[in-house]
């Protein structure tokens, strides 16, 4: 994104990829799945495929997942993907601790997103994206916990949550850093 | 009973088997399409819906335009419904059965497209109630199956008891019919206002999250429908021997309210007539397809542009699709007409079978 536009999606590039970062008047904004408290998402799956955990991680049951597609056009951040061929993981690159309803293999014909990997965060891990940033540009965390990090984050950096206008609701916020 | 509704359905198989040189070429050439659409089919079961042009960016595409154009063709059924049974208005009356059939097939259409458009239509079953894990009242498109699916089964038992006891040279039950046929127009109404719920409903999409859209399908549809249904008659009056008086025609042209058929003379005219109809037709369809689902994607939420079109897949599919629905009518029609008509009945079919017995 330009920072002349600020965050203003039309006035970015989904695939830029140059070959040095960073580059002078831009800055990146990855999206995912916000994991939203007012998910949109799972009000309109037909066949109750897709929820919120008590604990707040929106999932998908790739079992009975038909393959309609209406939480694709209901999601706002483009969250959701859809297995259009068959999906194709060699053999040795699959992680053979797997959650039902996180990192086990997909078929092919059904939805599938970001799990905050459920298969991690509930055995006491990070998601494997806050891991592996080099420039530890993600936090995660309990906002329960008044001492922890994401909790510093909140209360003292600039947040921004995105499309805010559409009462989503996430649980996955923006901070500036400086 | 059980023994009559054999006798019916051996008196449908009899007419439907029988018809000219023309009728067998029609039914050949939906079967030639209805195969092409089974190829097509075949090669998207295969690879799965990456034989379609539709991605993550654009999710919805060829066939769920179709699907909501078809809605409305569906839906206008009752605009002949109206008139026909609330107002006694006589020269619509004996068409009115001719748009519940064209309804009949649409819907089979509409459910063909959905199935087409499903990554999974193996798991079908999951959307039937009690059977399935149907998620209702949340899911506008849980209700949209049910809608549809109701107002199939309506208009597939009106149209069966009418042409039952019009075989066996009986009255209809008013009874059945009049409740039936007043439930129908409401659930006309809903079958297009629940589809437009499904995009009305979803805020992340500017596009189609505005409170008119609903309002503007019912609009649309009931000119794309009475508009297939005006060609329809005319091409019926000259293939068999039903009768549609030009008041009837006039009439519904004149519920359209299209500019070309708000003048009595253009309206009364058979060329005017039939090129607003045209228009009509490829104007709303283009409205819902192109106009309607795929601006609805593009650009997506993330404002990335991704330039749709079909692909020979999708095209073929729908081809053979709308085969199927075109020869469910064809079908429908020729055991509909004659029994209407009066032509054909249980005496004729008791008659026909102790001339063929005799022959033997």
């Amino acid at each position: 994104m330009d920072k002349e536009h600020g965050v203003d999606v039309m006035h970015s590039d989904p695939y830029y990829n140059p070959d040095a970062v960073p580059r002078e008047g831009h800055f990146y904004m990855p999206v995912q799945c916000h994991h939203c408290r007012n998910p949109p998402c799972t009000k309109v799956c037909p066949v109750k495929a897709t929820w919120q955990e008590p604990d707040g991680i929106v999932v998908i049951d790739y079992d009975r997942c038909v393959g309609c597609r209406c939480c694709m056009a209901a999601c706002p951040y483009g969250a959701r993907h859809f297995n259009w061929g068959e999906p194709h993981l060699p053999v040795a690159d699959l992680n053979p601790e797997t959650h039902y309803l996180g990192n086990r293999p997909r078929p092919k014909g059904v939805v599938e997103k970001c799990t905050f990997c459920i298969q991690r965060v509930r055995a006491g891990r990070y998601p494997a994206c806050v891991e592996v940033c080099p420039v530890g540009a993600r936090k995660f965390g309990n906002l329960l916990d008044p001492n922890s990090e994401i909790r510093y984050v909140m209360e003292r950096k600039r947040v921004f949550i995105f499309k805010e206008e559409l009462n989503t609701q996430p649980r996955f916020y923006y901070f500036y850093a400086t | 009973m059980a023994s009559s509704l054999l006798q019916f359905f051996l008196g449908s198989v009899r007419l439907v088997t029988r018809g000219g040189r023309g009728y067998w070429a029609w039914l050949s050439f939906l079967g030639i399409l209805m195969l092409i659409g089974l190829h097509g089919y075949r090669q998207q079961t295969a690879v799965g819906l990456i034989a379609t042009n539709m991605r993550d960016q654009v999710s919805w595409g060829f066939y769920i335009g179709n699907f909501t154009f078809l809605v409305g063709v569906a839906a206008a059924a009752v605009l002949l419904v109206i008139p026909a049974y609330v107002y006694q208005w006589k020269p619509i009356k004996e068409v009115a059965l001719l748009g519940e059939l064209l309804a009949i097939s649409a819907i089979v259409m509409c459910l063909l497209f959905v199935l087409a458009d499903m990554g999974r239509p193996d798991r079908l079953w999951e959307i039937i109630p009690f059977i399935g894990s149907l998620n209702v009242p949340r899911s506008i498109l849980a209700w949209d199956t049910l809608v549809l699916n109701t107002y199939l089964l309506l208009n597939f038992v009106i149209v069966t008891h009418l042409l039952y006891k019009g075989f066996f040279r009986e009255e209809y039950k008013k009874t059945i019919v009049v409740p039936l046929v007043l439930f129908s127009i409401p659930a006309a109404i809903s079958i297009h206002t629940v589809t437009a719920f499904v995009y009305n409903g979803l805020v992340a999409r500017p596009f189609w999250n505005a409170s008119i859209l609903a309002p503007r399908f019912i609009a649309s549809a009931f000119c794309s429908g009475p508009a297939i249904l005006l060609v329809l008659f005319q091409i019926l009056r000259r293939a068999t021997r039903f009768h549609i008086s030009d008041e009837a025609i006039w009439k519904v042209a004149e519920l359209m309210a299209f500019l070309l058929f708000l003048v009595p003379s253009t309206r009364k005219h058979p060329f005017t007539l039939n090129l607003g109809c045209l228009l009509i037709y490829s104007g709303v369809y283009i409205e819902k397809g192109m106009g309607l689902v795929i601006p609805g994607m593009t650009p997506d939420t993330l404002g990335e542009i991704y330039e749709y079109t079909p692909t020979r897949v999708e095209v073929e599919v729908a081809a053979g699709i709308f085969a199927v629905g075109f020869l469910v009518f064809t079908l429908l029609v020729k055991v509909a007409v004659p029994i209407v008509m009066g032509e054909f009945g249980i005496d004729d079919l008791r008659r026909e079978r102790q001339a063929e017995a005799r022959a033997h």
